[in-house]
């Protein structure tokens, strides 16, 4: 499934240099890369590599010191305009879901359609509703977070994010924090995603679905991008020796 | 051995339950216990005792009903006491719309102000000493021997016993209140179209409630006229409503991320928290006015507000963020990926879940609060509180400090329990612990 229909040749995210330190901590140390639309890459490395703080890097979760980033064709600078205009391009889901407590699913799903691209309610109920059922969750949708399990409130997540029907979603270990039982159901739904041909930017640990799903594997170390290879080159045929040594590493578990 | 047939013999372990069972477990299970049981019993026995014979005997609580219009509200004018009652019935509108368009909890607020509105119609003051003429037995006391003494006693007789007059002609403009209430409500019920009108008159009625107290034509009510528990409200209520959107300014700019505006709310917050309430109405009544230009003066009681405001906002600040820094980073993250501005990330995710934790403690403040209102009597206000030490100035009622300070200390606890009952409504209703 590697070959992908759905790429075009157009990057819409175009990363140049990118610099990021945490006080004197050198985390990000040069990234050059680029993303095409409808493109599924799948960030892997050893933890502290600096992984979660790139994927951020690219809403503005994290801001970057040096070097530029580049999505769809705006450039993220202080401009609070711009950032605003990218995070409604860019959806994210992250590792501990983030959902908000104090509102039911459907009205985690709503808030950000109705405050943001200001649909009217009866609307944004209805496309809501709609994600949930293509979540296979629909029936949760008068429910609070706190009373769903954990792969159901992460689907709920990824449909908050879709609600904004962005161009790139971000995954920053979506099924770290479940149950095994409960991550196929995410990894699923996740699938059918990149079938449709978002262009996904996922960090994960699930190589299984990288290999399926991926057109490219980063291997982030230290804050640089030691290899970037299509899935069947990454995991058969690793160049360097770290590669081997992390897929070695998380092969055996 | 078949398993299952033991697991279905085991019962729970016998445990008595019942009032016998629970004062064998709590008061008398060892011996010195029963002994301490005993001491407080006989200790708590002479306590009641005294208290009893002395609400009903000693106490001269005529003093209550002498001066009820003064505690009400103070050197009001009397013939202009209508306009106080106009307010309330505005109020009351206001309230029983809202409580039928909003249910809920706006529902659950009307019914503790009406209880409260219930509890002044139903008290009967003026029976009150009646009562203690004839003492603790006067509910067992045949209606003849009742009639006997109230011939015998002329000074009886003035006391008005009919409740039906007292309820229907004394407190009529009260039970007006009471009935709009309960009318507007089902009036409102669910007419969602009236929604912005209420927002509005609420929004209206602070000014309204101000120049209908004021009065206008030849015999405006100075607010130097304003007294007792019309002014003790007054000053809370202003206070709450006030210092509460202050409060939450003040948190926010405490975490601002521009160093200005946190280190104007840092300063603001500590300041004020270093000094004594009193101060600050001190400095409102007698230092600002020095530097005031020219002969412009702020009113009296609006210095009494702004001081009380100001005061309970750092307060306010502190609780709100306290609540504020319980929300974990990544609500505000998740709120900024969805492209959430930072107000409306405040607005719609922060705040809703920093302010649901800190509930007890606003809700602490709003409570000391009212009671420091009692502070304006220092400055020479005439409060609830200030009223009370007036009428103990006059040489009449000198020896009745304690019925007069116990009546007053009835009215702040039905307010504040009510705050205090609602804030657990409130609780319930938002599920805090739940989700
Ligand atoms: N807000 C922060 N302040 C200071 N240091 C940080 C901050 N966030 C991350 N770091 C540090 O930056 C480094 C990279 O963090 P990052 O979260 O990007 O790693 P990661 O590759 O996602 O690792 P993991 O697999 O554990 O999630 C780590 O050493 C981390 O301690
Ligand atoms: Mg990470």
């Amino acid at each position: 499934m590697s070959e992908n229909e759905n790429i075009t040749n157009n990057p819409i995210i175009v990363c140049e240099d990118v610099h990021k330190w945490f006080d004197d901590f050198h985390v990000l140390k040069g990234i050059t890369t680029s993303f095409k639309k409808g493109e599924k890459a799948v960030i892997c490395g050893p933890s502290g590599s600096g992984k979660s703080t790139f994927i951020r890097t690219i809403n503005r979760l994290e801001e970057h010191q040096r070097g530029t980033i580049i999505v769809d064709g705006i450039e993220l600078s202080n401009d609070l305009r711009n950032i605003n205009l990218i995070r409604q391009e860019v959806g994210m889901v992250f590792q501990q879901f983030n959902l908000f407590p104090h509102l039911s699913n459907i009205k985690n799903i709503t808030l950000g359609p109705m405050r943001v691209r200001k649909l009217s309610k009866r609307r944004a109920e209805e496309e809501a509703l709609a994600l949930l059922e293509r979540m296979g969750i629909e029936d949760q949708a008068y429910k609070y977070p706190a009373e769903i399990s954990g792969g159901q409130q992460q689907r709920v997540a990824i449909a908050r994010a879709l609600a904004m029907e962005p161009k790139i979603m971000l995954f920053d270990e979506p099924t770290s924090a479940l149950d095994p039982e409960m991550i196929s159901e995410v990894l699923d739904v996740m699938r059918e995603l990149a079938h449709s041909g978002m262009t996904m930017l996922v960090v994960t640990h699930e190589m299984g679905f990288a290999r399926e799903v991926a057109d490219r594997v980063m291997f982030f170390d230290e804050g640089v991008v030691v290899e970037e290879a299509s899935p069947a080159d990454f995991f058969d045929n690793p160049q360097h020796d770290r590669t081997k040594l992390f897929i070695s590493q998380t092969l055996q578990h | 051995m078949d398993n299952l047939a033991v697991t279905q013999e085991v019962k729970p372990p016998n445990t008595k339950k019942g009032p016998v069972k629970w004062l064998i477990d709590n008061l008398f299970n060892t011996w010195y216990n029963t002994i301490l049981t005993c001491f407080a019993l006989v200790f708590l026995f002479f306590v009641f005792k005294g208290v009893f014979t002395w609400v009903f005997t000693q106490a001269n609580w005529r003093v209550i009903p002498a001066n009820i219009q003064i505690l009400m509200t103070g050197p009001y004018p009397i013939e202009q006491i209508w306009q106080v009652w106009i307010v309330l019935c505005t109020l009351s509108v206001l309230l029983g719309l809202s409580a039928g368009i909003w249910h809920g909890l706006v529902f659950k607020l009307s019914i503790a102000i009406a209880s409260i509105g219930l509890i002044f119609l139903l008290i009967p003051l003026e029976i009150v000493n009646f009562i203690a003429s004839i003492g603790p037995t006067f509910l067992f006391t045949p209606l003849e021997l009742i009639n006997k003494k109230i011939e015998t006693e002329p000074g009886t007789l003035e006391l008005n016993l009919n409740f039906i007059s007292l309820i229907f002609f004394k407190r009529r403009w009260l039970l007006g209140c009471l009935v709009l209430l309960v009318v507007t409500f089902f009036l409102g019920r669910d007419k969602h179209v009236l929604k912005r009108w209420v927002i509005g008159g609420w929004f209206l009625s602070f000014p309204w409630t101000m120049i209908m107290l004021h009065g206008f034509g030849e015999n405006p009510v100075s607010t130097t006229d304003w007294g007792g528990l019309l002014l003790t409200l007054i000053l809370a209520t202003v206070g709450i409503v006030a210092c509460f959107p202050l409060g939450v300014l003040l948190a926010l700019g405490r975490r601002s991320q521009l160093p200005a505006i946190k280190w104007v709310s840092t300063t603001y917050i500590e300041t004020i928290r270093g000094v004594p309430l009193i101060t600050i109405l001190f400095m409102g009544s007698l230092i600002l006015p020095i530097f005031m230009p020219g002969d412009f003066q702020l009113d009296k009681v609006i210095r009494a507000m702004i001081g009380l405001t100001l005061f309970s906002a750092a307060y306010m600040a502190e609780n709100v963020r306290g609540g504020l820094q319980a929300v974990p980073q990544g609500q505000v993250e998740a709120a900024q990926a969805v492209g959430l501005t930072y107000p409306k990330t405040m607005l719609f995710i922060v705040l809703p879940q920093a302010l649901r934790s800190v509930i007890p403690a606003i809700v602490g403040q709003f409570i000391a609060l009212f009671k420091d209102t009692s502070l304006v009597s220092i400055v020479g206000l005439l409060d609830l509180f200030g009223i009370a030490r007036s009428i103990l100035g006059n040489p009449k009622w000198q020896g009745n400090f304690v019925e007069i300070y116990l009546f007053v200390a009835a009215i702040y606890f039905v307010f504040c329990y009510a705050m205090s009952y609602f804030s657990q409504e409130i609780e319930a209703d938002l599920g805090v612990g739940k989700y």
